[in-house]
């Protein structure tokens, strides 16, 4: 396999998570920066240029609120879950936690595979 | 700040109007913190740190994609559609070129067979351009105009009246059809031209045009058969039968005209003793080509038959 179709299947792979990731991160309001960060430090990497139009998107479908707040001489977008928003996240945790049950044995009896 | 200020007019100017105060105002606002913090960590940021954090952002036109993805002329629902259309739409205008420069050509026209192709070409050009783009307008009208809600209606169907189709060779291409229909319009234009034009004459001897006019009917129902897999897209057993007995009687009228003079001499006053020569081992080829094809296709639809 070539390295341009691992990173495509990653990036397919990744695709829903990072929206679950950053919907449950917006439960408190983030700004731009404030949120990759965070994102960053639990061990989700995402760049600029996919994380800050995934917002935007996640507003334009109205799962997401936003407000501009003035603060260190500057303004800044805040962004966090809406009503909709938290609604549709609770259910995608449940189907997450569905998918990742179903799944890990699935990894688990491959891995068990290849060590026998 | 003169270089973040051009790179996000440089983002604006590849968004819509009504998109470019927002998206550019959250773009400074994200650039502005991603500076404060590499200030943060580095110490002094200078201009030649700014244009790199820049170039890593990308160029603007692929940034303004990313807030703003563009929207295919076609939406993806409808590309089947589209695509059936154009193919079904220009098949007929091919046909319909194949029959207007043949009627020119029969009715006098001095050309040879590199003009009356390109004459066919040129007309078939000309009729598919408008085609094409009506419909590709038409198209993207309907994919500005549907919704989520509001997307295309697929006919009515049950699993349980889906033909059986197990095998590949069950589909019936559009080429296929339409290249057909071209060819049989095409012979009954050629044997019953003189009938409406009284004028000219026929390129055919009269013992030649009397066993093609009494094959007309043949011919009629290879078109009605051409225009039922249109529909159906699919053979069948009774389908198969049908094409037997057409290509049958394809097979058995070359061979008959085989044997007798087709064309008309007279008809061919431009042409030297070569020239007709030439002509009338051009006419033996066909016949037997469409002898060779009939053939061909009889043993293959009688061994497919088997197989269904």
């Amino acid at each position: 396999m070539t390295t341009a179709q691992l990173d495509k299947l990653k990036l397919e792979l990744r695709r829903g998570v990072l929206v679950l990731a950053v919907l449950a991160s917006l439960k408190t309001p983030h700004y731009g920066y404030s949120l990759r960060k965070q994102l960053h430090e639990a061990g989700v990497d995402i760049d600029e240029g996919t994380l800050y139009p995934l917002i935007r998107r996640l507003a334009d479908q109205g799962l997401l609120d936003s407000e501009w707040q003035q603060g260190e001489g500057r303004e800044r977008r805040y962004y966090h879950l809406s009503e909709l928003g938290a609604e549709l996240l609770e259910q995608l945790i449940q189907e997450w936690q569905t998918l990742n049950g179903a799944v890990t044995p699935l990894l688990t009896g491959n891995n068990d595979k290849e060590n026998n | 700040m003169d270089m973040v200020e051009r790179y996000i007019a440089a983002v604006q100017r590849e968004l819509p109007e009504d998109k470019r105060d927002d998206i550019g105002r959250e773009l400074k606002a994200n650039i502005l913190d991603q500076i404060e913090a590499l200030e943060a960590q580095q110490g002094q940021f200078n201009d030649s740190d700014v244009s790199s954090l820049l170039i890593s952002m990308g160029h603007p036109r692929d940034v303004a994609i990313t807030y703003y993805p563009p929207k295919p002329l076609i939406a993806s629902s409808l590309m089947r559609l589209y695509a059936s259309t154009l193919y079904m739409v220009l098949g007929v205008l091919f046909v319909i070129s194949v029959i207007e420069v043949t009627s020119t050509w029969l009715g006098g026209s001095s050309m040879g067979i590199i003009r009356f192709v390109f004459a066919i070409a040129s007309d078939f050009i000309n009729s598919a351009f408008f085609a094409f783009s009506a419909i590709t307008i038409s198209f993207a009208v309907m994919s500005r105009s549907q919704t989520n809600e509001n997307k295309p209606r697929t006919c009515r169907w049950s699993p349980e009246k889906l033909p059986t189709a197990s095998k590949s060779w069950q589909h019936i291409g559009l080429d296929n059809i339409f290249t057909d229909l071209a060819t049989l319009l095409f012979l009954i234009l050629l044997i019953w031209y003189p009938l409406w034009r009284n004028d000219s004459n026929s390129l055919f001897s009269t013992e030649a045009l009397q066993i093609l006019r009494w094959f007309t009917p043949v011919i009629g129902v290879a078109v009605v058969h051409s225009l039922w897999q249109l529909r159906v897209r699919l053979w069948s057993a009774s389908m198969l039968w049908l094409n037997i007995g057409v290509n049958t009687a394809f097979l058995v009228v070359s061979l008959i005209l085989m044997q007798t003079q087709v064309l008309q001499i007279e008809t061919l006053p431009t042409l030297d003793d070569w020239g007709i020569n030439v002509a009338q081992y051009g006419i033996n080829t066909i016949l037997i080509a469409v002898a060779v094809i009939s053939s061909y296709e009889v043993i293959r639809d009688a061994r497919r038959i088997r197989r269904l």
